[in-house]
């Protein structure tokens, strides 16, 4: 079947199968940023943007996606970078195969959540696991970023 | 598991006819655990064509669509309103915000999960179900149907009364099931117990609630009614913990739930 | 200093935020055939018969492989110098199956689904076999977990297969006996430690081509390259000059990659068929078909004095290394020879044990390589030997703790598998991290305990560790500095990077040392095509011994430099002052920019290429120390233990980059506090994983983690490179220990048995309740 997204700000048909999901649809076709890490709605490493707001790519048929607007970090460039002058300057990044991920869910918590406190940021966040990192440099870099008013 | 068609259904009397059509199709909620079911499935119906994803307020109900996503309770202040925010903020312990934007209501609720941290505080405020043919019909009634749901879930309402909540998830991180949930809500004129995930399904701990019926939440009365609690609810052992733990902990956060209700009245 | 103990940022982490493709499976040819490993549903299985007729009938399949295909030569996966100190017991595949998710077989298909779908149309008669999976019954059980008989050690390890022995040791030094008869206070203790996952949020990966000269070109998600090219060599017979393996990024190893994978089968079908393949696997397949951390029984006997005098350890450890003898031997000793030496001044001490073969998912290697387990048994009954000696543990532990200047018998006696290397502490902070981190946990108004009057307590507990800087002349790194045009360097390492910033912080020793900004040295690490050797990423060498390397090879291409510069000015080397970006002349206003100097050396007069390699081994391998603080608020009814403060005091000497260093620790300590706390490997009682995906098996999650203190002693080691020692498994030592000595001063309960849950402290709360009545 033929799905329509609106992927980066670009519209895209995908031929697919009904048992597709929408990760394997993403790096099939070269959106390698997006990861697969457990595949099964558990580690958060393979989130998209789906019309703005953080999901699970690993379990969201594509066919379901039909006329969405999927954002990926190679379609939020500036704002990821944004993002990474804190996170770099935190020294947050080890291995990096969640960063993209979450990076995103960064980028879509400073616009969802009103007025961030610790406890709203951790549940916001505590989907996307990391084993590298220990989460506090990342949770200092998440905070300057939901500061950064510019 | 595979899929091998997904049906958008153009009407709810659509999904209801070709749910139906045979035992292998299934109605898709958010479709989480989709991946986890073993059998094949021929027909993948959903319903994101129906506009069920909505949180409306009536002067005494809260209607919430059933192709909801549980985030958008989060934020919702209809549903913070209810029972002191147990179900908004029992919902928010459940896995993380890119989940929570995929899995809906209506999928949490007729799945009938024996670890679910949101049934629990729904049968405490009353919850009610409406279904495309089955029409309305309480939560707790629905929980005690057995076999695959063969009818399309709507809506899930809740009755807006004056309520005050406790609900306590103990886990071991964060994003684990529930060794065991604790849902207590003080209402007008009685008290509500209901532990969750013993492992096995939310049950209320009813001889409790008869005794509290409205009396006072003083020590004595909290004390009988941790102990008619142990009396009547049975736990058991699976590979997160064992019955006697859950056991330690039923009486504990029984007791503290009351506890904190107590104070939150006085 | 301009760069060294600086905050600089890693030299890849925002092209990785950004999305670029980096990581193994980002590059893969798309048109890979994809290979799908069946496995076995057995804990213990011969194999009688497979059909594959039928699969081979389907569309799309390539082939299938079975134990017929390969040749019948033992070999080990764990990537170690060679050569190893593992047994050579395993076979690409073999008739027989010894652990559920075990290889069986491989299929070969043009994409995925037909690959699923060629499994399900083999059969595969099994001869079930009994299993053992109860590893302290494993030795001489009437099973045996390998019996065929071209399995061997490669030199003596005690490897006893006939009786599931996959190695075994022994050492002491002083009289044990006497040294016990002299101690006022002896305390026995056995302590168990639970098998952990890594858990590094890239699965396993690999993937194969030919180039254009024939040649294998692998990628593969490895923490040791060099190892891999060797394995893939020796265990398929393909010449070693046709294999090329590089590392991309690499998301997470901690052990877990420091063995071979599907590289085996994935090279094999790309040679056979000169198609490119790759095989991913999957989180099941990580959980249940790749490694563990070693489960170990450990039993401790300490003596000392009423004066508080440390005098014996005696010590005897059982370890389980599953169903293939990765790591074994080297796992186990590491539970005694970087613990051992903390308490130096004993008269006399023995550790001795065995590891055994059990039909569980193989242990390997796993970030604290032992130390871990062997720091729970030790700090722990530290504390219960203080408390019977009625001996402030801190004072204890001031009294009877390793100190700079001071050595250890232990360290002559015990090596990696073989005899280790005598070596003085030339730096030990150990009384610095002891006293600092005490005033940072606020260790004298919560230890023991603070009632917090809510039903909770709050507790201090403390644990010391130790570990290694690589192993003595063992471990080699190798680097090559190449000087261009327009003056700037390429920095070409074996070394592998594998999220931990070995890329950084070797380009930042670089740049120090040739005076110049980090942006002007480019490295590129771990392609064995393109760069010098390197045993990889493993053992805590990565700083000190690829740091040496590559401080060499910069003092080698500055001295190049100086020449060339003094050529050109003609004065002799001697009066030339390199300056980075500058040459001058001593006494002099005459100047040469190294743009300058690159350029005519490269288009203009006397040209040539500048290159300098240096390699560098280890005579010592100079441990960092640690002191770690938990402050936890636990409830007394629930058990329930919420994690207030973690606080690290670590001289790893010198930080080359201060807040890479800190992450280091960190991840260590959290990594270490879920096997504390909650994290466990479970098996059913056919020897099913339980614990095989992301919903049974938890890891600690961002709010789990409230706040970590972690400091850094000042320190210079003389022989790291600019003092550094190393920092990537320290963090990792002392959690374990620091929460039951926590639980311990909280409630009166000792835990011995990993990992500390609020259930079974409940338990032993109780037990001691009806004790007590």
């Amino acid at each position: 079947m033929k799905v329509k997204l609106l992927l980066n700000g670009r519209e895209r048909i995908f031929s697919v199968h009904a048992n597709e999901y929408l990760l394997d649809t993403l790096r099939n076709h070269n959106i390698l940023s997006v990861k697969k890490g457990c595949d099964a709605s558990t580690c958060g490493v393979c989130t998209v943007l789906k019309d703005g707001k953080p999901i699970l790519s690993c379990s969201m048929l594509t066919a379901r996606c039909e006329g969405a607007n999927i954002t990926t970090v190679e379609g939020l460039q500036d704002e990821v970078n944004k993002f990474y002058e804190y996170f770099g300057q935190e020294g947050a990044d080890q291995c990096g195969f969640c960063n993209p991920a979450t990076a995103l869910t960064v980028i879509a918590m400073k616009k969802h959540l009103k007025d961030p406190n610790p406890e709203s940021i951790l549940s916001y966040m505590v989907g996307n696991l990391c084993r590298c990192s220990g989460y506090v440099a990342q949770n200092k870099a998440i905070k300057k970023y939901l500061e950064d008013k510019s | 598991m595979k899929t091998q068609m997904i049906v958008k259904a153009s009407s709810v009397e659509e999904a209801y006819e070709l749910l139906n059509e045979h035992a292998s199709h299934t109605v898709l909620g958010g479709g989480v655990w989709l991946k986890r079911l073993p059998r094949k499935i021929e027909k993948a119906i959903t319903l994101d064509a129906l506009n069920l994803d909505y949180i409306k307020a009536e002067a005494e109900l809260v209607k919430i669509g059933s192709m909801t996503p549980l985030q958008s309770l989060v934020d919702s202040d209809l549903v913070q309103s209810l029972g002191s925010e147990i179900l908004s903020k029992a919902i928010n312990h459940v896995m993380g915000v890119g989940l929570r934007n995929l899995a809906t209501l209506g999928g949490s609720v007729v799945g009938r999960y024996g670890f679910s941290d949101i049934i629990p505080p729904l049968l405490a405020l009353d919850a009610k179900l409406v279904f495309h043919r089955k029409g309305e019909i309480t939560l707790e009634k629905f929980l005690e149907t057995k076999g695959s749901v063969k009818d399309i879930l709507i809506e899930v309402i809740v009755p807006r009364k004056k309520s005050v909540g406790y609900f306590k998830k103990v886990s071991n991180t964060p994003l684990d099931f529930s060794i065991l949930n604790i849902t207590i809500v003080k209402k007008e004129d009685s008290y509500c117990i209901i532990l969750g995930s013993r492992p096995g399904g939310a049950v209320f701990a009813r001889k409790a609630m008869a005794f509290l019926g409205n009396k006072p939440l003083n020590t004595q009365n909290i004390n009988e009614a941790v102990r008619l609690m142990e009396a009547e609810i049975s736990f058991g052992t699976n590979h997160s913990a064992t019955a006697d733990y859950r056991h330690v902990l039923a009486k504990t956060y029984v007791r503290r739930g009351l506890e904190e209700v107590g104070n939150y009245e006085s | 200093m301009k760069t060294i103990n600086k905050e600089i940022r890693s030299v890849d982490g925002r092209g990785i935020m950004l999305g670029r493709p980096a990581f193994t499976d980002d590059l893969a040819d798309p048109s890979s055939l994809v290979v799908k490993v069946l496995r076995s549903p057995h804990a213990f299985a011969k194999i009688k018969r497979i059909n594959k007729s039928k699969a081979l009938k389907l569309p799309g399949v390539e082939m299938v492989l079975t134990h017929q295909d390969f040749p019948r030569k033992p070999f080990t996966r764990a990537g170690q110098g060679y050569p190893e100190p593992s047994p050579h017991d395993k076979f690409v595949l073999d008739e027989y199956v010894r652990y559920v998710g075990d290889e069986v077989l491989a299929v070969v298909a043009a994409d995925e689904a037909t690959a699923i779908a060629a499994m399900e149309h083999i059969d595969v008669e099994y001869e079930v076999l009994e299993p053992v999976l109860n590893y302290q019954q494993a030795m001489d059980h009437s099973s045996v977990v390998h019996p065929e008989e071209e399995i061997h050690e490669m030199f003596p390890i005690g490897f006893e297969p006939k009786r599931n022995i996959a190695a075994a040791y022994g050492m002491d030094f002083g009289d044990l006996d006497k040294a016990f008869e002299a101690s006022d206070v002896i305390v026995e203790e056995t302590y168990t430690t639970q098998a952990q996952a890594h858990v590094m949020m890239e699965p396993h990966s690999v993937n194969a081509r030919l180039d254009i000269q024939n040649r294998l070109v692998i990628y593969s998600s490895t923490q040791t390259p060099f190892h891999v090219r060797r394995i893939i060599s020796q265990a398929l017979d393909i010449p070693m000059h046709k294999i090329r393996v590089i590392k991309p990024r690499v998301g997470g190893g901690f052990g877990g990659k420091q063995a071979i994978h599907g590289e085996l089968l994935v090279a094999w079908v790309t040679y056979k068929t000169g198609k490119p393949a790759k095989l991913t696997y999957t989180r099941k397949e990580v959980f249940e078909s790749s490694y563990t951390r070693h489960p170990m029984t450990l039993k401790i006997k300490l003596g000392a004095d009423n004066e508080g005098n440390l005098k014996a350890i005696d010590w005897y450890v059982l370890s389980n290394t599953g169903a293939y003898g990765e790591h074994a031997l080297t796992v186990f000793m590491v539970a005694g020879s970087k613990v051992l030496p903390l308490y130096n001044k004993v008269d006399a001490a023995r550790f001795h044990g065995h590891v055994v073969y059990t039909n569980h998912t193989p242990a390997g290697a796993y970030r604290g390589y032992g130390a871990i387990q062997g720091n729970f048994a030790l700090e722990s009954t530290v504390d219960t030997l203080c408390q019977k000696l009625n001996i402030d543990p801190i004072t204890f532990r001031l009294k009877n703790m390793i100190l700079e200047g001071e050595t250890s018998p232990v360290f002559e006696i015990m090596g990696e598998g073989t005899e280790g290397t005598a070596m003085n502490m030339e730096t030990c902070k150990l009384d610095y991290c002891l006293e600092r981190g005490l005033e940072l946990i606020g260790w004298k108004d919560k230890y023991p305990r603070v009632d917090l009057g809510n039903g909770k307590v709050k507790s201090v507990g403390m644990a010391l560790a130790m570990q290694g800087s690589g192993i003595p002349y063992i471990d080699m790194g190798a680097a090559t500095i190449k000087l261009n045009d327009d003056g700037f360097y390429n920095l070409t390492v074996g070394a592998t990077d594998i999220g931990q910033g070995s890329d950084t912080i070797l380009a930042q020793i670089a740049a120090e040392t040739l005076d110049v900004d980090i942006e002007r040295v480019v490295i590129y690490s771990s392609d064995t095509d393109l760069t010098p050797f390197d045993v990889g990423a493993y053992a805590s060498s990565t700083t000190f011994v690829s740091g040496n390397a590559v401080y060499r090879a910069a003092l080698n291409m500055k001295d190049l430099i100086v020449k060339e510069a003094a050529n050109i000015l003609d004065v002799e080397p001697e009066q030339i002052v390199f300056g980075g970006e500058i040459i001058h002349v001593k006494n002099s206003d005459t100047k040469l920019s190294m743009k300058d100097l690159s350029n005519r050396i490269t288009y203009n007069e006397d040209q040539k290429q500048l290159t300098a390699t240096s390699s560098y081994y280890g005579t010592k391998s100079p441990p960092p120390f640690m002191a770690g603080f938990v402050e936890i608020d636990i409830d007394k009814e629930t058990g329930e233990i919420e994690i207030v403060d973690y606080v690290s005091v670590v001289d790893c000497g010198v930080t080359i980059n201060p807040k890479l260093a800190q992450g280091q620790v960190e991840g260590g300590i959290v990594q270490g506090l879920g096997m504390a706390h909650f994290e466990v490997v479970k098996y059913s009682e056919k020897g099913q994983l339980i614990t095989n995906d992301l919903l049974k098996y938890k890891i600690p999650t961002s709010k789990d983690i409230p706040k970590l203190t972690t400091e850094f002693a000042k320190s210079h080691e003389a022989s790291g490179p600019y003092g550094a020692k190393s920092v990537g498994e320290i963090g990792i030592d002392t959690p374990p220990a620091a929460l039951a000595n926590a639980v311990y001063n909280a409630l009166g309960v000792r835990i011995k048995d990993l990992p500390i849950t609020p259930e079974k402290i409940v338990m032993a709360m109780q037990y001691k309740n009806t004790k007590e009545i």
